[in-house]
C-alpha cells in the first residue's frame, strides 16, 4: 500500500516535470518584449529625421527663391519711332534724312535749343527756319512733330521796334494765314504747339523745324 | 459520528479487493516505472540545470548585449536629430529676417501708384498731355502730388535720363526775372542748376533747365513721397 501510494505521489511529480518544461518557451517573449520597446523607438527617431530633413530642403528652396525675388524691373525707357518718310514724287529729289511735302523739304531737329540758335542751325543746312505757307502745312508738320514735342519754333519773330510779326525772309505775318497768341510785352518768337501758335521768350527752348524749296530735275534735265 | 463509520466501512472492502489488482498492475508499472522514474529524475534534474545556467546567460546576455548595441545606436540618433533641429530652427530665423526685408522691399516697390516710377523714397509721374504750368500744377495737386523737384543728384539725373528730347514743365517758378526761383512750396531754389532764358516758369530741356511763359502747353511731371515713406512717418 505505502509502494502504491509513492507510485500515485510520482505521476504528479512528472506533471510537474511538464510545467517545467513548459517554463523555457515562455522566456524567449521576455526577451522580444525589450526589444519592441527599442523598435518602436527607433522607428519614431527615424521618422522625425525624415521630417527634418526635408524641412531643410524646403527652407534651403525657399531661400534660393527669395534670393532671386528681390530683382526689381528696371525701368523701360521709350524709345523713339523713326518717323516713316512720306512717298517723294518722282524727279523731285530731297537730301538724306528730309522729308517732302509738295514742293518743300523739312527737317525736324531731336532737340530743343534757342530760337537765334535754331536759325543758326538751318543756316548751316542751307535751309532756313520754316516759313508757314497755309494751314494745310502746318497741319502735316504738327503730325510730324508730335511725338518729338509739343512745340516748336518757326521763321517768324517780333520786336519791340518794329512792333510787328516778320518773317525771317523780312515779309509781315498776314493775320488770315496765322494768328499769334500771348505776350508782346518784349521781343518774342513764334513757337507752334498742337493747336495754335504762340508768343513765347526767345530764350526758351524748342525743337525746330527746317526748311528749303525742293530743286526740280526737269530742270536740270531741260538745261 | 456513527455516520461517519459507516461511509468509512466500505472503503477498506473495495480497497482490499482493489490492493489485489493493483498489486497484480503494480508489477508490471514496476517494472514500467524504472526507466520512467529514471527519466523522470532526470528531467528533474535537467530542468533543474537548464534553468539555472537559462537564468544566468539570460541575465548575462541582456544587460550585457542592450547597453553595447542599442545605446550607441540611440546616441547617434539623439546627435543627427540634435544638429537638423538646430540648423532648422537657424534657417527659419534667416527666413524670419529675409521675410521681412523682402516686405519692407516690396512696400518700397509697390508703394509708387499704378504708372508712377519710384526713385528713392518718392514717385515720379510724367504727363504726357501738354497743358500749361499753372494747370500741369493743378492736375499734379489731384494725384496728391506737386510739379516735380528734385532734393538729390539721383533724382535729377533720374529726370534728365528719363524724360527724352520734348520739354516738361516742373516745379520753379519766379514772379519776375528779377526774383529768386522757388519751388512750389515757396521754398526758395538753391540754384544748383542754372536756368536758361528770362521767363517766369521753368521747364526740363535738352540743354539742362531753361524758362518760358507760363501759358505755353508742355508735358510735365509731377512728384510726391510714396506711401512707405509716408507710413514710417
Amino acid at each position: 500500500m505505502d509502494t502504491a501510494r509513492v507510485y500515485l505521489s510520482l505521476k504528479p511529480s512528472k506533471t510537474a516535470a511538464g510545467a517545467q518544461c513548459v517554463s523555457p518557451p515562455s522566456l524567449p517573449p521576455d526577451a522580444c518584449r525589450c526589444p519592441r520597446s527599442h523598435r518602436l523607438a527607433l522607428k519614431l527617431s527615424c521618422a522625425g529625421l525624415i521630417l527634418l530633413v526635408l524641412a531643410l530642403v524646403g527652407m534651403s528652396i525657399l531661400v534660393r527663391v527669395l534670393v532671386q525675388k528681390p530683382s526689381v524691373e528696371p525701368c523701360r525707357v521709350l524709345i523713339q519711332e523713326n518717323l516713316s518718310k512720306t512717298g517723294s514724287p518722282a524727279k523731285l529729289k530731297c537730301p538724306k534724312d528730309w522729308l517732302s511735302h509738295r514742293d518743300k523739304c523739312f527737317h525736324v531737329s531731336q532737340t530743343s535749343i534757342t530760337w537765334k540758335e535754331s536759325l543758326a542751325d538751318c543756316g548751316g543746312k542751307g535751309a532756313t527756319l520754316l516759313l508757314v505757307q497755309d494751314q494745310e502745312e502746318l497741319r502735316f508738320l504738327r503730325n510730324l512733330t508730335k511725338r518729338i514735342s509739343s512745340s516748336f519754333w518757326i521763321g517768324l519773330s517780333y520786336t519791340l521796334s518794329d512792333e510787328n510779326w516778320k518773317w525771317i525772309n523780312g515779309s509781315t505775318l498776314n493775320s488770315d494765314v496765322l494768328s499769334i497768341t500771348g505776350d508782346t510785352e518784349k521781343d518774342s518768337c513764334a513757337s507752334v504747339s498742337q493747336d495754335k501758335v504762340l508768343s513765347e521768350s526767345c530764350d526758351s527752348d524748342n525743337i525746330w523745324v527746317c526748311q528749303k524749296e525742293l530743286k526740280c530735275e526737269c530742270m536740270c534735265n531741260d538745261s | 459520528m456513527p455516520s461517519s463509520a459507516h461511509l468509512q466501512d466500505p472503503p477498506p472492502l473495495l480497497s482490499r479487493t482493489l490492493t489485489q489488482n493493483e498489486g497484480q498492475t503494480s508489477l508490471r508499472q514496476s517494472s514500467s516505472c524504472g526507466p520512467s522514474a529514471a527519466s523522470a529524475s532526470e528531467s528533474l534534474s535537467g530542468s533543474t540545470e537548464s534553468r539555472i545556467p537559462h537564468s544566468k546567460m539570460l541575465q548575462g546576455k541582456l544587460p550585457r548585449n542592450i547597453p553595447l548595441e542599442y545605446p550607441a545606436g540611440l546616441y547617434c540618433c539623439y546627435v543627427v536629430i540634435i544638429v537638423l533641429s538646430v540648423a532648422v530652427v537657424a534657417l527659419s530665423v534667416a527666413l524670419s529676417v529675409k521675410k521681412t526685408a523682402q516686405i519692407s522691399t516690396i512696400n518700397t516697390y509697390a508703394a509708387c501708384p499704378r504708372n508712377w516710377i519710384g526713385v528713392g523714397n518718392k514717385c515720379f509721374y510724367f504727363n504726357e498731355i501738354p497743358s500749361n504750368w499753372t494747370l500741369s500744377q493743378t492736375l499734379c495737386k489731384e494725384q496728391g502730388a506737386e510739379l516735380a523737384r528734385f532734393d538729390t543728384e539721383e533724382e535729377l539725373n533720374f529726370l534728365r535720363r528719363y524724360k527724352g528730347s520734348s520739354g516738361y514743365w516742373f516745379g520753379l517758378h519766379r514772379e519776375s526775372s528779377a526774383h529768386p526761383w522757388k519751388w512750389t512750396d515757396n521754398t526758395e531754389y538753391n540754384n544748383s542748376v542754372s536756368i536758361g532764358g528770362d521767363e517766369k516758369h521753368g521747364f526740363l530741356s535738352d540743354n539742362g533747365f531753361s524758362s518760358g511763359r507760363g501759358y505755353i502747353v508742355r508735358k510735365s511731371i509731377c512728384r510726391k513721397p510714396n506711401s512707405y515713406t509716408s507710413q514710417c512717418l
